[in-house]
C-alpha cells in the first residue's frame, strides 16, 4: 500500500489541538479543566483569527460562565456526557439567543432575537460551551464565488491562508482546522458542510435529511437544508451526531423514526460489509485530479484489507450532474425565502447572493416543478444502489482548495464537486480527510450510506480514517502565521 | 423562438417586463447587460431539465415519508 501523506506539522502542545474525544477523556480523568480548554481556544483565536477570520462575533463572558459550570461538574464527577465542557461554535445562520444572527449580511434581520435554534439548545444542554458565531457566505448560500464585498472579510484556509476554505460554512471549516473551536455546526444544502471539511482537512457529516432539527436555522432551500457537524475526527462526528439526532416536533420535516446511536458502534468490525466504488466520475470533461484519485484508490485498498467487499458501481448520473436538478430547486426556493429582502434590501447584499437570488427570480415555475419531478426519479435510482451496498465511496471535491482569489477555480471547486448528489437525494454522506496533496493542502474522500444508516456510515468512516488519516491534527498557530507571512499577507 | 434566437433587445425587454412585473425599477446600463446574461442562462438551465412524460409522476416536495418507510 502507498504511504499515507501526513500533516505537514506537529499537532502543537496546547489543548485546543485535541480532538473532542481526547479532550473529553482528559476532562473525565481530571487532567484538563473545561476552563483551561476554553482559554486554549481563546489563545488560538487571539493568535490567528486576524488571519483566518473564522468568527464574526463571540461572547467570551457567557462562554466562561458555561465553562466554569462544566469545570465544577467535572470536579464533582457529575458530567452531563462526553460533550460537557467542550467549546464549539455555530455558523451565523443558526439563531442564538443573546448573540446576534446576521447570516453574514448587512441586510437587517427580522427574527425574534430571543430565538435559540433547538440544535444549539441540545448541545448546551449536553454541557457544550458555545463560543460564538462563525463566518459564512451571505445567508449561507451564494453563487459559488467568494464575496469580498460583505461586511466581514472572508474566512481563510488554516493550512494556507491564501487559499479557499470551501463554502458556505467557511468559518466552521477554518475554526475547527485551526482549533479556535473544537467542533462546529454548519449547514449543508449542496455540500456546505462537506466542502469546507474537504478543503480544511476535516470530517464533515451531512446526516439524512430530517435527522437533525432545522428549527431556528435561517432557511436557504427547504428541500435540501441539513445541519451537520465539522470535526477533527470521525469519533468526534459520532459524539456530536448522537447529541443532536432525533425527532423535533418544531421542525416539520423532522424524522420520527428512532435514532441508532453511532458512537457505541464505531469500533465494530467492518468485515463483510459491501462498499460500492463509484466509477462514473467524469462529467463535461472534468475528472478528479490525480491526488484525489490516488486517495480513492488508497481508500478502496484499505477497505478491502479490512475485509470489506469493494465493488465498482455507477451512479445513475455522474455525481456533479445531480446539480443540474438541484440547482434550479435551490435557486427557486432561496428566492421565495428571501424575496422580501431582495425587494427591499438588495443594495445591501453582496454580489454573490444578489446574483443567486436574481436567478431564482427568473426561474420558471414549470422548470422548478420539472426539477422536483426528476428529483423523485433520481432519489429512487440512487437509493436502489443501497439495496446492494452498505456505503458508496466517491470523491468529495475534484481538486484541493484553490487560491481564494482565483474565482474560476473557486467556482470549479464548488460546482464540480460530488456534494450535491446526496443533498438532492437526502442520503447521509461524510467527507473524510485522506492526507495532504503535493500542494500541502488537504485531500478528501466521501462516503454515503442508505437513509438513516449514519451508524454504519460512521463505522466505515472510522475504520477508514485509521488508514487515511491516522494522526489527525489541527493547523498550529505557528504554521498559520508562517504560511500567511510566506504568502505575503500583509494585513495580518 | 429560443433565447438563443432572441435578440439583445428582446431579452432586454423581457428583463424589464419581469422587473416591472415584480414592482421593481428595471436595471440599466451594465446592470441590464448582466441581468440579460442571467436571464438567458436561467432559461437555458431550465430547458436542460429533463421532462417527465408520465403524467402521474408528482414533484418530490416537503416532508420525506420515503425516508422513513
Amino acid at each position: 500500500m502507498a504511504p499515507v501523506p501526513t500533516a505537514p506539522d506537529d499537532p502543537g502542545d496546547d489543548s485546543a489541538g485535541l480532538s473532542v474525544g481526547d479532550a473529553s477523556r482528559r476532562i473525565a480523568a481530571g487532567q484538563l479543566s473545561p476552563l483551561d480548554l476554553l482559554d486554549a481556544c481563546f489563545a488560538r483565536i487571539d493568535a490567528v483569527d486576524g488571519v483566518i477570520r473564522s468568527y464574526l462575533r463571540m461572547d467570551r463572558d457567557a462562554a466562561r460562565r458555561a465553562a466554569r459550570a462544566a469545570s465544577e461538574r467535572a470536579a464533582q464527577n457529575r458530567r452531563l456526557g462526553p460533550l460537557d465542557g467542550i467549546p464549539f461554535a455555530v455558523k451565523d445562520n443558526i439563531y442564538t439567543s443573546g448573540m446576534d444572527t446576521t447570516g453574514g449580511s448587512r441586510v437587517p434581520q427580522r427574527h425574534d432575537p430571543a430565538m435559540q435554534a433547538n440544535l444549539v439548545a441540545r448541545l448546551t444542554a449536553a454541557g457544550a460551551v458555545l463560543i460564538g458565531k462563525l463566518n459564512t457566505w451571505e445567508y449561507g448560500t451564494g453563487n459559488a464565488s467568494v464575496s469580498f464585498d460583505l461586511p466581514h472579510p472572508p474566512a481563510r484556509n488554516p493550512w494556507n491562508p491564501a487559499h479557499f476554505t470551501g463554502g458556505s460554512s467557511t468559518g466552521a471549516g477554518a475554526a475547527v482546522a485551526a482549533g479556535t473551536a473544537l467542533f462546529a455546526i454548519g449547514t449543508d444544502t449542496g455540500g456546505s458542510v462537506r466542502l469546507p471539511a474537504a478543503a480544511c482537512g476535516l470530517v464533515g457529516l451531512k446526516p439524512t435529511f430530517g435527522r437533525i432539527t432545522r428549527h431556528g436555522i435561517m432557511p436557504n432551500c427547504w428541500s435540501f437544508d441539513t445541519p451537520g457537524p465539522l470535526t477533527l475526527t470521525v469519533e468526534d462526528a459520532a459524539l456530536v451526531y448522537d447529541a443532536l439526532a432525533g425527532f423535533d416536533p418544531e421542525d416539520p420535516v423532522s424524522l420520527r423514526s428512532p435514532v441508532d446511536p453511532a458512537s457505541p458502534q464505531i469500533n465494530a468490525s467492518v468485515a463483510g460489509l459491501r462498499v460500492g466504488y463509484v466509477t462514473n466520475l467524469e462529467a463535461q470533461g472534468i475528472a478528479p485530479t490525480r491526488p484525489i484519485l490516488q486517495a480513492l484508490a488508497r481508500a478502496a485498498e484499505a477497505l478491502a484489507a479490512l475485509g470489506v467487499e469493494v465493488i465498482e458501481v455507477a451512479l445513475p448520473v455522474a455525481p456533479s450532474e445531480y446539480r443540474q436538478i438541484s440547482a434550479p430547486i435551490n435557486r427557486s426556493e432561496s428566492f421565495s425565502i428571501h424575496e422580501y429582502d431582495y425587494m427591499q434590501h438588495r443594495d445591501k447584499m453582496g454580489a454573490a447572493l444578489r446574483s443567486k437570488l436574481e436567478t431564482g427570480m427568473y426561474m420558471r415555475a414549470a422548470d422548478y416543478l420539472a426539477a422536483l419531478r426528476q428529483r423523485g426519479e433520481l432519489v429512487r435510482r440512487t437509493d436502489a444502489l443501497f439495496d446492494g451496498f452498505d456505503a458508496l465511496l466517491l470523491p468529495m471535491t475534484y481538486i484541493t482548495a484553490p487560491p481564494i482569489t482565483d474565482d474560476a477555480a473557486v467556482r470549479s471547486f464548488t460546482t464540480g464537486s460530488a456534494g450535491s448528489a446526496f443533498s438532492l437525494t437526502g442520503h447521509p454522506a461524510i467527507a473524510l480527510p485522506a492526507g495532504f496533496g503535493p500542494d500541502g493542502l488537504p485531500v478528501s474522500v466521501q462516503l454515503a450510506a442508505g437513509f438513516r444508516q449514519e451508524a454504519t456510515l460512521l463505522r466505515i468512516a472510522h475504520s477508514l480514517e485509521r488508514h487515511l488519516n491516522p494522526h489527525a491534527v489541527r493547523a498550529t498557530p505557528a504554521r498559520i502565521l508562517g504560511m500567511a507571512s510566506k504568502e505575503g499577507m500583509t494585513d495580518v | 423562438m429560443s433565447d438563443h434566437e432572441a435578440s439583445e433587445t428582446q431579452i432586454s425587454a423581457c428583463v424589464e417586463a419581469i422587473w416591472l412585473g415584480c414592482g421593481l425599477t428595471p436595471p440599466s446600463g451594465s446592470e441590464l447587460d448582466r441581468a440579460r446574461d442571467t436571464l438567458r442562462a436561467t432559461m437555458r438551465e431550465g430547458r436542460m431539465i429533463p421532462r417527465q412524460i408520465e403524467k402521474t409522476v408528482a414533484p418530490m416536495y416537503g416532508p420525506r415519508r420515503d425516508i422513513e418507510t
